[in-house]
């Protein structure tokens, strides 16, 4: 592998006055071509881990270890200045909601313009023969047309390829996409991770796919990182962490999705307990309240990171190589 | 065979629309018709799942059906009562014997209002109830796995899933024979999910109440229903025992949905987007994305006819022996 894109080492993220860092020793790399799916529940910190990839986490947030972006760390070596370069032209992002993440009161022609502001010295026709190039790649009916609308004439699945064609816009060396099928509806959902199925092969750079639907994961991503309240607990290829999960809790989350039961049952899979508060978090392994495999020695050491192979690790005293 | 707990029958449901100044100069359709005729039924004690795309009108079934929107033709029968209109009378005898569990469920709680007094607030409306309230709170509760120390709390304290709980325990207080319930998973974690969805089993298998389940969500669908109905443009399209609607779906809709839930992306998917309630296309509605729409589906809508026992579909092909100018649709192929 080549150098990786951006690269965490050991990353722990608290919020100002906050009792407990949010998202906490963090470690994994993301190598140019790659698509990474960074899956985990609501409180496992995905979303925190997103907007530090970005540069973007409140003032006052404090994180430690090492987050670079190829090579350069974003905090601490990086002024606000140098990230704002950074955004926008080597790091894009796809929001969930496409409804917001457009200007309502600019035609979409005009803010697909200036979304390519970092590339002003080509032509203003050669940068509006992109536009149109990339709207069709997106699958989009009428381009010319498209253009010449706004927001709120459009729908959720049209606004969403907008929103695609304006990250690829950019030829972003890392792009992020933050849930971006989640607020659409599933044949729409569908058409949405079929353009991007195919945006991966014209993409030069890095991807990261945050959800928490395992089969977009599987449709889309190479790797898989799986996050449990702030930690990584488990992290490898996807065809290998879906075949056989190591980790309790990457097993009992792909045992509770509906959608991969075979049989109809009326007594569905679930994982007892709920996610721990940030200020009463267990002393040993964050998973032992609620695993089914807990042992006493779970509850008094927090377990380490276990390699099970060159890129597969992971966090629990139970796996073995 | 009993009598369907719920029947809706030629049902239509239309919003007003356009400005004032629209409607004062006779501008534009006046109305927006949302549901234009439908009927289905559920019966006692089982689950029917409403599933459909954002718009297709699911919802606005689920609250016509307690009368929460308004009727402007057919019916809404709950037991013995029959309802054609938004503002009858009979709708007080129907509440009494349903309940609604709507989509927000965070938000259909009153926030000043302890959570006790919430799951008990459909005993004070009807009223009859004698009893200790603060009792049959901790009682509602406990049915639904929540401890009786959550009576005094408030909304703002308790999670997602605790707040779906409550709003369960709430649609439960008056013992109805029909809840509804819309979205009731929606926001829910995976690990959260499961356990709500169980509730819900167990509680119709020792209550015996019946569930009209509202859900995007075809593969929740599959675990939770005795039968679906498929809705697209405010009509149902397609309606099943569910193991048809997964094994043998016959409306190229169906095909898409269950055909979105597996495909692995590119090509097999159906195109374009809903078209507006304002615009139905002529002839068969969904013929403007259909692979399969022949000159036939412009010219003719097809009517929700009778293809087996039991099941139902609206589409001119629906019914035929695979080959006979019924193409295998992409949308059907399964990821390998």
């Amino acid at each position: 592998m080549s150098a990786p894109v951006l690269a965490l080492d050991d990353v722990s993220i608290r919020y100002p006055g906050a009792p407990a860092a949010a998202v906490r020793n963090v470690s994994f790399e993301i190598g140019t071509g790659e698509t990474l799916g960074i899956v985990g529940e609501s409180g496992s910190g995905k979303s925190t881990l997103a907007a530090a990839m970005m540069g973007l986490l409140p003032s006052g947030s404090t994180v430690t270890g090492g987050l670079r972006f190829e090579g350069r760390d974003l905090f601490g070596q990086m002024t606000e200045r140098e990230l704002r370069q950074l955004r926008g032209r080597d790091i894009a992002t796809i929001a969930q909601d496409p409804f917001t993440a457009l200007n309502p009161v600019m035609k979409i022609g005009r803010q697909l313009d200036i979304f390519q502001h970092w590339y002003h010295d080509r032509p203003r026709a050669e940068r509006k023969a992109r536009i149109l190039k990339m709207l069709e790649q997106v699958r989009l009916s009428d381009p010319g047309v498209r253009m010449q609308q706004y927001p709120h004439q459009l729908s959720g699945g049209i606004l969403q390829r907008v929103s695609i064609a304006a990250a690829l816009l950019a030829e972003p060396k890392l792009l992020i996409a933050d849930e971006p099928t989640t607020a659409l509806d599933a044949t729409t959902e569908a058409q949405i991770l079929g353009i991007m199925a195919e945006a991966k092969e014209t993409l030069r750079g890095a991807t990261v796919f945050i959800t928490h639907d395992m089969s977009v994961v599987e449709r889309l991503c190479d790797r898989i990182a799986v996050l449990y309240a702030g930690e990584l607990v488990e992290t490898g290829t996807v065809a290998e962490v879906l075949k056989d999960p190591r980790h309790p809790y990457t097993k009992a989350l792909l045992e509770c999705d509906p959608a991969r039961i075979e049989e109809p049952t009326s007594e569905l899979p679930t994982i007892g307990g709920t996610v721990p508060a940030l200020d009463d978090r267990p002393a040993g392994c964050i998973f032992e309240p609620r695993c089914p495999s807990a042992v006493a020695h779970c509850r008094a050491e927090a377990p380490k990171r276990h390699d099970l192979g060159p890129r597969q690790s992971a966090a629990c005293h139970l796996v073995t190589p | 065979m009993t009598r369907p707990i719920l029947e809706a029958q030629n049902l239509r449901v239309r919003y007003p629309s356009g400005t004032l100044t629209d409607r004062l100069l006779g501008r534009g359709p006046r109305h927006v018709t949302v549901l234009p005729d439908v009927s289905l039924s559920v019966e006692a004690g089982q689950t029917l799942g409403l599933i459909g795309e954002s718009g297709s009108g699911k919802t606005t079934l689920g609250r016509a059906a307690i009368g929460l929107a308004p009727i402007s033709g057919g019916s809404i029968r709950v037991g013995d009562a029959t309802a054609t209109s938004e503002d009858a009378p009979e709708w007080a005898g129907i509440r009494r014997r349903t309940s609604m569990m709507f989509q927000d469920a965070v938000a259909s709680l009153d926030p000043r209002m302890t959570l006790g007094t919430s799951v008990t607030e459909p005993l004070a409306i009807a009223g009859g109830f004698s009893g200790n309230r603060r009792d049959k709170a901790a009682e509602l509760l406990g049915l639904v796995g929540l401890s009786p120390d959550f009576a005094d709390r408030y909304p703002h304290q308790i999670s997602g899933g605790q707040a779906r709980r409550v709003t369960v325990a709430r649609a439960l207080a008056l013992e109805p024979d029909l809840v509804i319930a819309d979205e009731p998973t929606a926001g829910l974690d995976l690990s959260v999910q499961g356990e709500l969805l169980n509730l819900l089993g167990e509680l119709q298998s020792r209550l015996g109440v019946s569930f009209l389940f509202i859900t995007h969500n075809l593969s929740v669908a599959r675990h939770v229903t005795n039968r679906i109905a498929i809705m697209y443009l405010g009509r149902i399209v397609e309606e099943a025992p569910t193991e048809t609607i997964f094994s043998a779906p016959e409306h190229p809709y169906t095909r898409a949905l269950i055909g979105a839930r597996e495909a692995t992306g590119g090509g097999g998917l159906i195109e374009g987007d809903v078209p507006s309630l304002t615009r139905r296309p002529e002839g068969c509605e969904f013929r403007t994305r259909c692979p399969l729409a022949t000159d036939l589906c412009a010219a003719k809508a097809p009517a929700l006819r009778e293809i087996a026992p039991g099941h139902t579909a609206s589409c001119h092909y629906a019914g035929q022996p695979a080959g006979v100018s019924h193409p295998e649709p992409a949308a059907n192929r399964i990821s390998p």
